[in-house]
């Protein structure tokens, strides 16, 4: 082992995890988070936060930044880039393998979150399809975009391309409606730049000189045509970051973790929180009530209160 | 982030990548998640290439740049061996991922 063995491992560093972190250090345990990346997970990419309470808006990338800070100041060992490649869940001494070390810890908390799901098509033009408006955006000033996808982030992100110079953006969503937020979906009309096109999906992207030639399929009649644009952003829902646990914790159907109301896994001593979990909404809020509540049931496990 | 690399302008780039034996150029992008990773990323691995040079371009400072190298995505590592592009990968790696792609484009660099 490279490490002692601590009170509380928590794996996956995003908001969830770090306010575990938060809550498990105020409660007096040795606290170490692992991360695979670096910390903030998936709302990093967040242009900008206008849900959080306490912040009418804010970039993703600095509210995890504080978050983080937050979490420093209590004494939190973080270890960054570190991937957790294996778990032992059924001991009373729960153990990490990572590819530098092994850790141990009484209690666990999984918070590994999700990843974005990628685009089902395959496409020769795979280097004008994005993923982060953040990243790529600036590149299409000027141009038409594609985005795929009529919840918040899609949303969302299409009111960042905007305010990027973008000229002209053509949301996608397959379902019979968009599912962002009215208010979101009504400073999107504003702009006069975004349209949206429900009960459709983008079938597929060829190169069209120096452009894209983007086939849109009507989901109910199967009927197609095109649009022109420069640049396709996807951004169609998550999938589950549990291949760590799969085999060792009880799973739903579509991949993420069964936790009942206080976090508990099918294994004792091992929590749960966040995106990973299965519940019907994922925000920033919700995953800090899960890990607000993850935290305090390891501290109380600990105690033997539980 | 990524201190002391330096950063490459249109009228620097061609004389620096022909100037070393290994280089690594990061294309990123200032308030890029990805970049910030991909950073730390380098920064964790920087220590095992003691011979490899390192370099960055900045996508809103030279578009042109960025564009000249192909270059449509960042974050994008671009390896260069003796001048002569000789691998590249966009999005981000794990630090094996990027050690990988460093060896696959370079003479031994540790």
């Amino acid at each position: 082992m490279s490490d002692c063995e601590r009170d509380l491992i928590i794996v996956g560093g995003g908001v969830a995890g770090m306010t575990a972190a938060i809550y498990a250090a105020r409660a007096g345990l040795d606290v170490l988070m692992l991360e695979k990346a670096t910390c903030g997970g998936i709302a990093n990419s967040s242009c900008s936060v206008e849900n959080f309470p306490s912040h009418q808006a804010i970039s993703g990338m600095e509210l995890m930044q504080r978050i983080r800070c937050q979490v420093q100041s209590f004494g939190v060992a973080i270890e960054e880039l570190v991937e957790v490649e294996d778990i032992d869940v059924e001991s009373p001494t729960k153990v990490m393998t990572t590819a530098t070390g092994q850790y141990a810890a009484k209690t666990l908390i999984i918070a590994t979150g999700s990843t974005p799901n990628r685009l089902p098509i395959g496409t020769s033009c795979d280097d004008r399809v994005h993923y982060c408006a953040l990243c790529d955006g600036p590149a299409y000033k000027g141009k038409d975009v594609v985005v795929v996808g009529g919840g918040n982030t899609g949303f969302d992100e299409s009111l960042y391309l905007v305010t990027l110079g973008v000229r002209s953006v053509v949301i996608i969503e397959c379902l019979d409606a968009c599912r962002a937020a009215h208010t979101i979906q009504q400073n999107a009309q504003s702009t006069g730049k975004i349209s949206a096109r429900t009960l459709a999906s983008v079938a597929a992207i060829a190169p069209e000189g120096d452009r894209l030639h983007v086939t849109i399929e009507d989901v109910v009649s199967g009927s197609t045509d095109a649009i022109v644009a420069d640049g396709v952003f996807v951004f169609i829902g998550q999938r589950p970051n549990t291949a760590i646990v799969r085999g060792k914790l009880d799973l739903s159907q579509s991949g993420y973790i069964v936790a009942d109301d206080r976090m508990h896994t099918s294994e004792p001593g091992v929590f749960a929180a966040g995106d990973v979990i299965a519940k019907r909404y994922r925000q920033l809020t919700t995953a800090m009530a899960d890990g607000t509540i993850a935290a305090l049931e390891a501290a109380g496990y600990l105690r033997g209160c539980v | 982030m990524l201190q002391d690399i330096t950063l490459l302008r249109s009228e620097t780039f061609d004389a620096y990548v022909a100037g070393a034996p290994n280089c690594l150029v990061l294309v990123f992008r200032q308030g890029c998640p990805n970049c910030q990773v991909l950073m730390a990323v380098i920064d964790r691995c920087r220590a095992r290439w003691p011979r490899l040079a390192l370099a960055g371009i900045d996508a809103d400072q030279s578009p042109d740049l960025m564009q000249e190298a192909g270059v449509t995505k960042v974050p994008t590592v671009l390896v260069y061996r003796n001048g002569v592009p000789s691998a590249r990968k966009a999005g981000v790696m794990s630090p094996s991922e990027l050690m990988a792609l460093v060896a696959s484009g370079s003479a031994p660099v540790v």
